[in-house]
């Protein structure tokens, strides 16, 4: 049986400990996972990213949504994004006075939309599949077993000297807009459990960074596991911009590893142990969480000493 | 690869803009004209230097004043540039042209283009101490004449501002050299047709000087340019003469000052318009 267990992280391009134009949501309960990233020349794209990760997260993996996605995408999360965006902006805008509201005119006279990448995923233990849906250069990584490492997003490829196709990240991007529009198409697949070690979605900052060490053989899944905490996070980003010139960008990261369970009872069939820190995004997932680690509490104490000690871990 | 490193928080542009204070430019309130422009222009890109209601410190503005002196008529960042627009929100001119913005005296153009240089230099050898990235500065002269100077034969000043300016050009960092655009302004509607980006050397001596004293638009400065809405061309060198027009003052300042690095203001993820 396959056991996820995660962690994220979310930092600005200044620190910025929302994310800044970046966004994610965690959604463990359901395996359903989102990261998205704000496109700069738009306005306030922040608000298109939010809305995306809230917007999957939310949905339910049984739905026909992820069924027939391009219907979805084009019948109800297009609109959906352009109704609330433009709300959002309406309700922000009549909040301004004077010089900012001067400058966001300015801005909002430039850009006229908001726009965002994404990368979402869905987990079905069960049936022992990963679905990924993706638009623009925000990256599913998929680290199988052999120890080959995939990428998945919407830009353009090129060969690497090991002739492996790696992304070539640039200025340019497909996404969605809050026009009720999509530049690009949707990437849009399933992959198996059973040859994966691990998965991480992160957006394009996080990706560059994360393609180099790996083209380099280091194992970036491994850096980011070992670190503690938002600030060891922020520490890391600072070295890496000060430094080498990296993560010069906000930065999404969600990381999935899937480890096999040795238990059997139902209740660890599809456990879930979640060492994430609290978003303004996935608050609202914090109860049902709370309530299975309530009844896994009261399972816990028949649970053999071996198990227990498993579950600790 | 040249003029990609964005202009942001952590790796701020260089503006320089040299305005011609010579005796003419108090003709025909063109300086007080010259300083609205350079009001509203700064007013609009300051606007993208906003996140989240927060201003980031995305540039540094340097403003010199020259005749047969030059003049620091402004020295800071975002921050510093707000708190000038809104003291001067009422007139909206940025430069105080009673005090040291007062126009009279010759055009020693050179010495303009030696001030540019000290103040970039100034600014590398700063920024590397920090070990901050540096975008390629970015200057632009702002002159309703050509160079003139005391006691020098008209050609010998020219030639004098053209070594001066070579030099200036010669800076470089490794985002690319310094980005030197000339601006020639007219006082009088008509009086000489207008140039705008030419592609190949002007004949006239004075606006041939021009010419070789800008930079050549690369392709995708020219893209950027044409997109503006402005006539540029591949081998375009970006200098503008007998400009009468101040909308078109104010767009060809606000183009040159954003062209490079601030087009996008974390430098990533742009969607292509279709």
């Amino acid at each position: 049986m396959i056991k996820l267990i995660t962690k994220s992280f979310l930092l600005g391009k200044d620190n910025e400990p929302d994310g800044r134009q970046d966004a994610l949501s965690v959604n463990d309960p359901s395996a359903i996972y989102a990261v998205a990233d704000g496109v700069s020349n738009s306005f306030h794209p922040e608000m298109v990213a939010r809305d995306l990760c809230q917007t999957f997260t939310s949905l339910s993996k049984e739905g026909e949504e992820f069924k027939d996605w391009n219907s979805f995408s084009r019948d109800y999360l297009l609109p959906s994004v352009a109704q609330n965006w433009n709300i959002g902006v309406h309700n922000y805008m009549t909040s301004l006075q004077g010089r900012l509201l001067r400058h966001e005119k300015f801005n909002y006279e430039r850009w006229k939309f908001g726009a965002s990448t994404f990368c979402g995923v869905t987990i079905d233990l069960g049936k022992g599949i990963l679905r990924y849906y993706i638009i623009g250069d925000s990256t599913l990584f998929v680290m199988e077993k052999s120890g080959e490492l995939k990428e998945y997003n919407t830009s353009p490829k090129m060969e690497s000297s090991d002739s492996d196709l790696v992304t070539v990240y640039s200025n340019s991007t497909c996404a969605i807009t809050s026009q009720n529009h999509i530049v690009g198409e949707w990437l849009i697949g399933e992959i198996l459990l059973a040859g994966v070690k691990s998965i991480a979605l992160m957006t394009d900052g996080m990706a560059m960074w994360y393609q180099k060490l790996s083209l380099s053989g280091e194992d970036p899944f491994a850096i980011l596991w070992n670190i503690q905490g938002n600030e060891a996070f922020r520490d890391l980003a600072m070295i890496e911009r000060t430094r080498n010139n990296e993560m010069d960008d906000d930065l999404a990261v969600i990381l999935i590893k899937l480890e096999e369970s040795s238990t059997e009872t139902r209740t660890l069939d599809a456990k879930i142990i979640r060492k994430s820190f609290i978003y303004p995004y996935t608050k609202r997932f914090v109860k049902p969480w709370k309530i299975k680690r309530k009844a896994l509490h009261r399972k816990r104490i028949r649970l053999k000493h071996r198990s227990y000690k498993t579950w600790l871990n | 690869m040249e003029y990609k490193l964005p202009w942001g928080s952590t790796h701020p542009g260089l503006l320089v803009y040299l305005v011609d204070l010579s005796g003419s430019m108090a003709w025909d309130d063109k300086i007080k004209r010259v300083s609205n422009i350079i009001w509203n222009v700064l007013d609009c890109l300051i606007a993208p230097c906003q996140d989240m209601g927060v201003y980031k410190e995305r540039f540094h503005l340097e403003i010199v004043g020259y005749n047969q002196y030059t003049y620091e008529l402004f020295s800071g960042g975002v921050n510093k540039v707000l708190d000038a627009i809104d003291a001067t929100e009422s007139n909206q001119q940025f430069i105080d042209i009673e005090k040291e913005g007062k126009a009279q005296g010759l055009t020693h153009m050179a010495m303009a283009y030696e001030k540019a240089a000290e103040i970039i230099r100034k600014w590398i050898k700063e920024q590397t101490a920090k070990n901050i990235p540096i975008p390629a500065p970015v200057v632009i002269n702002i002159t309703d004449g050509y160079p003139e100077e005391v006691g020098v034969p008209e050609a010998d000043s020219r030639n004098k501002a053209l070594r001066a300016a070579r030099e200036l050009l010669n800076i470089s960092v490794p985002d690319g050299r310094v980005l030197l655009f000339n601006i020639h302004i007219d006082g009088e509607a008509g009086s000489e047709p207008e140039l705008m980006f030419p592609d190949s050397r002007p004949t006239d001596n004075k606006k041939g000087f021009l010419f070789d004293a800008s930079t050549e638009l690369n392709d995708i400065f020219v893209t950027r340019a044409q997109r503006a809405g402005l006539p540029a061309k591949p081998n375009s060198h970006f200098m503008v003469s007998n400009l009468t027009d101040a909308g078109l003052l104010t767009k060809l300042i606000v183009f040159g000052s954003s062209v490079s690095g601030l087009t996008k203001p974390n430098g990533r993820c742009e969607v292509p318009i279709p």
